[in-house]
């Protein structure tokens, strides 16, 4: 199963964030807490759906399992995708960045 | 130890947000699940708690490492059935959903679908065969009522439970499909849908299986009693000349004196010449009697051999009035053509005590009578000397 591109979901979009250092499931559900500033409670139902995809597609490998829990990184292709889709939304953002110039007059 | 209590489960297993309200109000009642089946789920009885119950749709098995993620959000694992897994948390507002992201829920639903859509396949293709299978069966020898009482009943039942599991199957595969066009969309699951508005369906689907069943069953008794009357002597043996039953018998009919009952050439413990077949069902209640005297002094018309005059009896006591004209035809039908090579012609005569008579001329020495009375249907095959008046005249009064 290959990443198949096109926009990705704000869970799988934090994920791969957050997977710039390895981690496991709770830490990494505290850790995207932390990133968005408290905006973003992932639930662990999510976390795991989004982990167990993007494992099959090869964004992120497991480097550790001792049976309880498994520690996640993210791959070169997922750092690709995840710059790919950063570039993405910072297009999108500017695009529509007139609306804040118009909001400050 | 706390009591357990089974409830129905008259939810499809993929109306979701059902299911999961089902739950909670359960547990609302002191009721906390236990375990999920077939048709019911168990419940430990406890005092009243207020209740959140979710359910992760997922082909894999929880892993370990699932259940503890899950555990640390205040989601406790309870139980797994199928694709179903199931936990629950004290419902509080500080609670955090298991899914915060409904596109990547609705991804969840796809290997589940695909199974769903594989399952349905194949239990069309079963329901396909089966019916098929029963077409042919009750089809053969251009008799099927015949048929349809010799070996249709069970089929056409098990068709029909077979029926009522794809309905269930194909209602579980079109809820889930629902389910992740919904996500897809955005619209979240409804944990508190009114489950009494679906459970119509799935109650009126598992009634009539239970029907079916207790008709299945019924029909399973008579079968094994036809099996054990078999060993015991009770659904076969022999004939004697005392032996009662509503038929006409070969002594009311001949003239001949000393008459014996025939015996095989070799004694077994049936007598093939002399024998009383004996089967019950649901759909009809049916003797097959062969009947064969051996008379020394007395030779045939038309060769020198001892008169053996013989009457074979099948007689059919049906349960179902609309079956009546059907089994009258097809044993009309299955006398007049039971010779490959010569096709005899039924005629149709009134005889005084009888409702409907047909009588078929076999050729020199034999003739057969097909006879209703009342919900009584009798094929009497006779061979020897007498006139057919004399087998009605018999019948009649046996018939009495």
């Amino acid at each position: 199963m290959v990443y198949e591109g096109g926009p990705m979901t704000e869970a799988m979009y934090y994920v791969l964030i957050a997977l710039s250092n390895p981690n496991h499931g709770y830490q990494l559900m505290e850790e995207i807490k932390k990133l968005s500033g408290g905006r973003i409670a992932m639930g662990p139902g999510t976390m795991y759906g989004v982990l167990t995809r993007m494992q099959k597609e090869r964004l992120i490998i497991v480097i550790h399992d001792d049976g309880r829990r498994k520690t996640y990184q993210i791959t070169d292709e997922g750092k690709t995708v995840l710059l790919q889709e950063y570039h993405r939304l910072k297009c999108l953002v500017d695009d529509g960045s007139y609306l804040e110039e118009n909001a400050h007059e | 130890m706390s009591k357990i209590v089974k409830r129905l489960r008259n939810i499809n297993l993929y109306n979701i947000g059902m299911f999961e309200s089902w739950l909670s109000d359960m547990a609302q009642e002191g009721l906390l699940l236990k375990r999920v089946g077939y048709s019911n789920c168990s419940f430990q009885k406890t005092e009243a708690y207020k209740m959140e119950y979710r359910i992760e749709i997922d082909s894999q098995s929880m892993t370990k490492e699932r259940i503890e993620l899950y555990q640390q959000y205040g989601w406790a694992y309870v139980c797994s059935y199928r694709e179903l897994h199931i936990f629950r948390a004290p419902a509080s507002e500080e609670l955090i959903e298991i899914h915060t992201d409904l596109k990547e829920q609705s991804y969840t639903l796809k290997n589940v679908i695909r199974k769903l859509r594989i399952c349905n396949i194949a239990l069309l293709a079963c329901l396909v065969f089966i019916i098929v299978d029963n077409v042919v069966l009750i089809s053969i020898g251009n008799t099927p009522y015949l048929n349809l009482l010799e070996y249709g009943l069970q089929s056409v039942i098990s068709t029909f439970i077979m029926i009522m599991v794809v309905i269930l199957t194909i209602h579980q595969s079109c809820d889930s499909i629902l389910l992740k066009k919904m996500l897809t969309k955005g619209k979240p699951i409804d944990h508190h849908a009114n489950w009494k508005k679906g459970t119509k369906l799935v109650k009126a689907i598992n009634g009539i299986a239970i029907i079916f069943c207790v008709f299945i069953f019924i029909q399973l008794g008579y079968q094994v009693n036809h099996i054990v009357g078999y060993f015991n002597g009770k659904g076969s043996y022999n004939l004697t000349m005392d032996t009662k039953l509503p038929i006409a018998r070969l002594a009311d009919i001949e003239e001949s004196k000393n008459p014996i009952l025939k015996e095989e050439d070799i004694p077994k413990k049936h007598n093939f010449y002399n024998e009383v077949q004996k089967e019950s069902g649901l759909l009809v209640n049916k003797y097959e009697v062969r009947e064969t005297y051996y008379v020394a002094d007395e030779v045939w018309e038309d060769h020198d051999e001892a008169y053996t005059p013989s009457l074979t009896t099948n007689y059919y006591e049906l349960t179902i009035p609309a079956f009546m004209d059907g089994v009258m035809k097809d044993l009309v039908y299955q006398e007049e053509n039971y010779y490959f090579t010569e096709e005899y012609k039924a005629i149709k005569v009134n005889y005084e005590g009888l409702d409907e008579v047909y009588y078929i001329n076999g050729g020199t020495g034999c003739f057969t009578v097909v006879v209703r009375k009342g919900n009584k249907i009798l094929s009497l095959n006779y061979w020897g000397k007498q006139e057919y008046t004399k087998v009605l005249s018999a019948l009649a009064i046996g018939l009495k």
